[in-house]
C-alpha cells in the first residue's frame, strides 16, 4: 500500500494540532456531511488483536469491563454493552459432535475472528423505538444516542435485532457506538478503523465500501474461499425483514449464527401495525358485544 | 494388528447450527414487575372506561352504578399506572422528554399520548361524576360535553387495553415478536375481563348492584371465552415458532396453563356460564372470589409473558429460530468440492 501524498506534509512525530481532514490520509476518504458513511468489517483479515476494542475505549473514555476469564475462548469481553462498543468474537472450531478436527480448509485456521459493532441499520430499529427522539440519524447517516435527551426508558434495548444498545445502570442512559460522531465532525477516521492493523475494519463512504466488499468477495472466491459472503449489504443476509441495509456490514465465512448474528433479522416496527390492528379489532368487537349485552338487560326481570 | 487410522474429520463451517458459546444474541428488556403492573392497570382502567361508556350509552338508569364506578376505576388505574412508568425510567427526572416528539413506529410513543389523552379524559369524566354524586347537576352544555367526551374516552380505553401488546411484540425478543397479533388480541380480551372484574368488586352487594352486576357477569363471560380461546391459540403459536422453550423449560409454562388459562379464563367461564344456564337470577352472584381470580389471572398473564420474554431473549437458539424465517433468500455459500476442502487428498 502506498502512503497518501498528504502524509508527507506531516513528517514530525509530534503535531501541533489536528491534521485537517485527517481521514483523507488514514482512510483515503474526506468526511463530508450529507454523505453516507459506514464500516466494512472483513473477518478474513481479522487477527483478533483487539486494538479496535482498546482504541474505542480510549477515545470514548469508556470504563473497563469486569476483568475475568470466561473460560470459553480468548474472548473475555462476551458481548457489546453500554461500555463496550467494539467487541471481537473468537470462534474456535476445533470439534463438532465430540469429534476433533484433523483437517483444515485452505487459508483458514480453525479460528474465526470478527470485530462486532453497532450496525447503524437503515432503518434503525432502536431509533424507530425511541419515544424521546434521543436516538437520531446524523448528517453522516449514522445512528447516535443523544445523552442529554435519553431518559433511560430502555425500549431501544429489546428493539435492537443485534443486541447492541444497552442502558447503563451507572448513569441511567442508553449507550452504543456513535461511529465516532465527534471524530467525523473533526474530519477524523473512527478510532477502531484507524487502529486496525490489518484493515479488517474499513471506514468509508457506504457505496464505495460496498463496491470494495463485492470486489473482495470475488477475489476470495477465485482464491478458493468460496464460502465468503457479505452480511448486511443490500440484498444479502442480514439485510432482511424490512432492514434495507446495515451501514456497518461484514464479510463472513461461516453461518451468521456462528458469529452470534441472526441470519434473517427483522425490523420490529413492521409489527406495530398488525399488532395494533388485531388488538383494536378484538377490543372493539368485545366492546360492541358488551354494549349489546348491557342494552339487552333493559327491562329484564330482576 | 494394525488399527486402521481414524477417518479424517473436518469441521463444516456451513452446516453448523451453532451459537456463540451459548451467549445471548439479543439483549432482554430491563422491565420487571413495575411494567407488568402498568400493562395490567392500563388494560383494567381502559376497559372499565369502555364498560362505563357503554352502560351510559344504553340510557338505562339501572346501569348508573356501572357508569359511576367505571369512571372512578378508570381514573384510579391511570393515577397509579402513570407514576409506575415514570419510576421505571432509568432517568425519571426526564420523563417529560416522552412528550418531545411523536413517533408512529414506536408503540411506547403511541402509548405515551394514549395515556395522556385517556388520563385527561378520565379525569374530566370522573370529576363530573364526582360533582353529580355530590348533588351538583351540570347545566345543559355540561351534560352534552360529558356525553361527547365519553366516546373518545372509550376509544382511548381501547388503545390503552391493547397497545401494550404492540409494545412488547415490536421488539426483537423472540417470545413477544413471534405472535404480534395474538398477543395484542389476548391483552385486549384480558383487559376487558379484568375491567369487568374490577367493576364487579366495586359494585359490591348493594340492592342496586344486582342488575348491573348480572349484566357485568355476561360481559365477563364473553370476555373470558375470548380470552380462553386466545390464550390457547397464543400458546400454540409459540410452539409453532419454536420459541416456547422459555415457557416450558421454566415454571412459567405451568403457571400459564394453570393460572392464566385454567383459573383466569376457565373459572369465570364455568361460573358465569353455569349461572347463565341455570336461568337469569337463579343463583347468587360471586361478587368477590371469581372477580379476584380473574384479576390475579390477568396480572399473572402480563407478568409471566414479560418475564418469560426476557428469558427468551437470553436463549440464542430461540432467537435464531425466530430470526431465520427469510432464510431461503439468503445466498448460501456454495458447497466446496471435497478435494478443494482437503488439499492433503490431492497428494495421495
Amino acid at each position: 500500500m502506498s502512503v497518501h501524498p498528504r502524509a508527507l506534509d506531516y513528517p514530525d512525530s509530534f503535531l501541533t494540532g489536528v491534521i485537517p481532514d485527517e481521514a483523507e490520509i488514514t482512510a483515503g476518504e474526506r468526511v463530508v456531511p450529507g454523505r453516507r458513511y459506514g464500516f466494512f468489517t472483513d473477518t478474513t483479515l481479522c487477527i483478533g488483536c483487539k486494538a479496535c476494542e482498546v482504541a474505542c475505549k480510549e477515545w470514548n473514555a469508556l470504563p473497563a469491563d469486569d476483568i475475568g476469564l470466561r473460560g470459553t475462548s480468548y474472548d473475555n469481553t462476551g458481548d457489546l454493552s453500554a461500555t463496550t462498543w467494539r467487541h471481537v468474537h473468537f470462534v474456535e472450531q476445533i470439534a463438532q459432535d465430540g469429534r476433533r478436527a484433523t483437517e483444515m480448509p485452505p487459508f483458514q485456521s480453525n479460528w474465526l475472528m470478527m470485530s462486532d459493532v453497532c450496525k447503524h441499520c437503515s432503518p434503525a430499529p432502536c431509533l424507530e423505538a425511541c419515544p424521546t427522539g434521543a436516538i437520531f440519524r446524523t448528517e453522516f447517516d449514522t445512528v447516535v444516542v443523544q445523552q442529554d435527551i435519553c431518559n433511560g426508558c430502555g425500549y431501544c434495548v429489546p428493539a435492537c435485532p443485534f443486541g447492541v444498545v444497552d442502558v447503563s445502570l451507572e448513569d441511567g442512559k442508553a449507550h452504543k457506538c456513535t461511529l465516532c460522531y465527534d471524530r467525523l465532525k473533526g474530519g477524523l477516521e473512527p478510532a477502531c478503523a484507524k487502529s486496525c492493523p490489518t484493515d479488517s475494519i474499513q471506514f468509508g463512504e457506504l457505496n464505495e465500501l460496498q463496491d470494495r466488499a463485492h470486489r473482495r468477495i470475488d477475489s476470495l472466491h477465485t482464491k478458493g474461499v468460496e464460502n465468503a459472503y457479505l452480511y448486511g449489504a443490500p440484498g444479502e443476509a442480514g439485510a432482511t425483514g424490512g432492514l434495507r441495509e446495515l451501514n456497518a456490514f461484514f464479510l463472513l465465512t461461516a453461518p451468521p449464527e456462528t458469529y452470534n448474528l441472526p441470519s434473517a433479522p427483522s425490523r420490529p416496527a413492521e409489527r406495530v401495525g398488525p399488532s395494533l390492528a388485531a388488538g383494536l379489532a378484538t377490543i372493539a368487537g368485545l366492546a360492541l358485544a358488551s354494549f349489546a349485552l348491557l342494552a339487552s338487560q333493559r327491562g329484564g326481570r330482576r | 494388528m494394525n488399527d486402521a487410522p481414524p477417518p479424517p474429520v473436518s469441521i463444516s463451517y456451513r452446516e453448523s447450527s451453532a451459537t456463540y458459546y451459548g451467549l445471548p444474541s439479543v439483549k432482554p428488556s430491563l422491565w420487571g414487575c413495575l411494567v407488568s403492573s402498568y400493562i395490567f392497570l392500563a388494560g383494567l382502567g381502559g376497559s372499565a372506561q369502555i364498560i362505563a361508556t357503554g352502560s351510559a350509552l344504553t340510557g338505562d338508569p339501572e346501569l348508573a352504578p356501572l357508569v359511576r364506578k367505571g369512571r372512578y376505576i378508570a381514573l384510579a388505574a391511570v393515577l397509579v399506572a402513570g407514576p409506575l412508568l415514570i419510576i421505571d425510567l432509568h432517568t425519571p427526572q426526564r420523563w417529560y422528554n416522552m412528550l418531545r416528539i411523536f413517533r408512529s413506529t414506536s408503540p411506547m410513543s403511541i402509548g405515551t399520548y394514549a395515556l395522556v389523552g385517556f388520563g385527561s379524559l378520565s379525569a374530566v369524566l370522573a370529576g363530573a361524576q364526582f360533582a353529580s354524586d355530590r348533588g351538583a347537576s351540570p347545566g345543559g352544555t355540561g351534560q352534552i360535553g360529558i356525553k361527547l367526551l365519553q366516546v373518545p374516552a372509550a376509544l382511548g380505553g381501547m388503545v390503552m387495553s391493547t397497545y401494550t401488546g404492540a409494545l412488547l411484540s415490536s421488539t426483537s425478543t423472540p417470545l413477544w415478536a413471534a405472535a404480534p397479533r395474538r398477543l395484542a388480541a389476548l391483552f385486549g380480551a384480558s383487559a376487558m375481563s379484568t375491567g369487568a372484574a374490577a367493576l364487579s368488586i366495586g359494585l359490591g352487594r348493594g340492592a342496586d348492584a344486582d342488575k348491573p352486576g348480572r349484566a357485568l357477569d355476561r360481559v365477563s363471560l364473553l370476555a373470558s371465552a375470548v380470552e380462553l380461546a386466545l390464550s390457547l391459540s397464543l400458546r400454540s403459536r409459540f410452539r409453532e415458532k419454536g420459541v416456547d422453550g422459555a415457557l416450558h423449560e421454566t415454571g412459567w409454562g405451568a403457571a400459564y396453563d394453570f393460572g392464566v388459562v385454567a383459573l383466569g379464563a376457565g373459572v369465570p367461564l364455568l361460573h358465569h356460564g353455569a349461572s347463565e344456564l341455570d336461568g337469569f337470577g337463579q343463583r347468587p352472584r360471586s361478587t368477590f372470589l371469581v372477580p379476584l381470580i380473574v384479576l390475579a389471572g390477568g396480572f399473572l398473564l402480563r407478568h409471566l409473558l414479560l418475564q418469560a420474554g426476557n428469558a427468551s431473549a437470553t436463549r440464542p437458539k430461540d432467537y435464531f429460530r425466530f430470526a431465520s424465517v427469510a432464510r431461503p433468500t439468503m445466498p448460501r455459500p456454495q458447497r466446496l468440492h471435497p478435494r478443494r476442502l482437503h488439499p492433503q487428498r490431492l497428494h495421495r
